[in-house]
């Protein structure tokens, strides 16, 4: 049953083949499949663009093999949830990298795709990625690489700033 | 909890930030083009010092930061006298947020919710009270306290008791099972606690409960809608103290 092949239908209304096992990576299809049981519609996934979801496919052909990541029952709690950012194995940085040129983009709708189709191991390689993009910037860094705007009055950035002087050559 | 009452929570309404946040949806308030929950998931990845930078962004960064900062100091100790020796067993936080929507400005807040599960097995002997000690939870700050559910007391209700504030008594409202206070910390008590147990009064008392729950919440103000929850999930919520 799991080398069927599964259509999935992009925002665009492209379709894209995949075996029942490349999909199932994703929880949100592997619930779908089970509840449907064996048919031929197309899945249609409005959330997702054509071009990120042959991306998505891409990781999830690359980890067809992996285990299934452990269900996240205690992801409230504070402790089991802040994770470590360096620990990203050499593929799946080329992976996230993508294009130079479209890094950011690309990055942030992947981002929202492994979070609405609930790809665990993607989501947080993505959100590993953007916290390593942080790490070490200047507050004005990250304004201008994520294009934030400053909406602190004069007053509370001189208060904010006196607050975090500490931390400012960190 | 508003942005204005709360001091370590600067988001006051500006002209262009109250403009800005009335014309995008909750999801274009985050402040990365990714839904609040999941910049939550990144930030926590961040080491200290980068957080601390990070309260310098903007005012969601400083919001985000400043919760998760906090957050990492908060813990409970609860305290547990059998006999005469005493346990102390070290309790997480559990931490959570949401986005509320003020209807009267159409500004949204970021609530942060420190809250804490304590569980108590069945039957379990309290000797009059169980200490729960909080000296990290910060001491400006009013917090919901409620017991959750607890089956029926041999010998009176199970209270909630604030030791150094004869006012909290009358802030009790004991609806069928479960118990409610409001509890302000007294900022000249270095190491704030909370007895459960019955006030004034000594000798053993039981808790006859599975699921014994202790949660400590930040009070909502009581006309925040969460913009997820419909209208009647609204109305329940602010019903209730956290």
């Amino acid at each position: 049953m799991s080398d069927t092949l599964v259509t999935l239908t992009s925002q665009e209304g492209k379709p894209e083949q995949v075996p029942r096992r490349i999909a199932e990576r994703s929880t949100l299809l592997k619930n779908m499949l089970e509840d449907v049981g064996e048919s031929n519609q197309p899945i249609p996934l409005p959330n997702v663009s054509h071009k990120i979801l042959k991306r998505v496919l891409e990781y999830c052909i690359h980890h067809k093999d992996d285990p299934q990541p452990p269900s996240d029952d205690d992801k409230d709690s504070f402790d089991s949830s802040r994770k470590r950012s360096d620990d990203i194995d050499e593929w799946d940085q080329k992976f996230i990298k993508g294009k130079e040129e479209e890094h950011n983009e690309e990055l942030f709708q992947i981002i929202l795709a492994a979070n609405y189709l609930d790809i665990k191991p993607l989501l947080d390689l993505g959100c590993k990625t953007v916290a390593n993009m942080i790490k070490g910037k200047s507050p004005e860094q990250i304004r201008e690489m994520f294009n934030i705007e400053n909406d602190f009055t004069p007053e509370e950035e001189d208060q904010i700033r006196r607050e975090n002087e500490w931390a400012a050559d960190a | 909890m508003t942005a204005t009452d709360n001091p370590r929570y600067p988001l006051r309404r500006t002209p262009a930030r109250h403009a800005a946040w009335k014309a995008n949806g909750v999801l274009q308030l985050s402040p990365l083009p990714v839904p609040p929950e999941l910049f939550f998931i990144i930030l926590k990845r961040l080491p200290y010092g980068d957080l601390k930078k990070c309260a310098r962004v903007s005012a969601l960064w400083k919001a985000a930061a400043d919760y998760l900062t906090y957050g990492k100091e908060l813990s409970l100790t609860l305290t547990k006298t059998i006999g005469r020796k005493q346990y102390e067993v070290k309790v997480p936080m559990y931490l959570r947020q949401r986005l509320l929507l003020d209807p009267g400005t159409s500004q949204y807040i970021v609530e942060f919710i420190p809250a804490a599960v304590v569980h108590i097995s069945r039957s379990m002997t309290v000797p009059n009270t169980l200490t729960i000690s909080a000296p990290s939870l910060p001491t400006s700050q009013t917090y919901a306290i409620s017991t959750g559910t607890c089956l029926p007391y041999p010998s009176g209700r199970p209270t909630i008791v604030g030791p150094t504030d004869p006012d909290f008594y009358s802030t009790l409202q004991p609806p069928v099972n479960s118990y409610y206070g409001n509890w302000t910390p007294p900022v000249y008590n270095a190491n704030p606690s909370i007895r459960l147990g019955q006030p004034y009064q000594e000798g053993v008392q039981k808790i006859y409960s599975s699921s014994f729950t202790l949660r400590f919440g930040w009070i909502a103000h009581p006309n925040l809608l969460d913009p997820t929850k419909s209208k009647r999930e609204n109305q329940h919520r602010n019903s209730q103290t956290t």
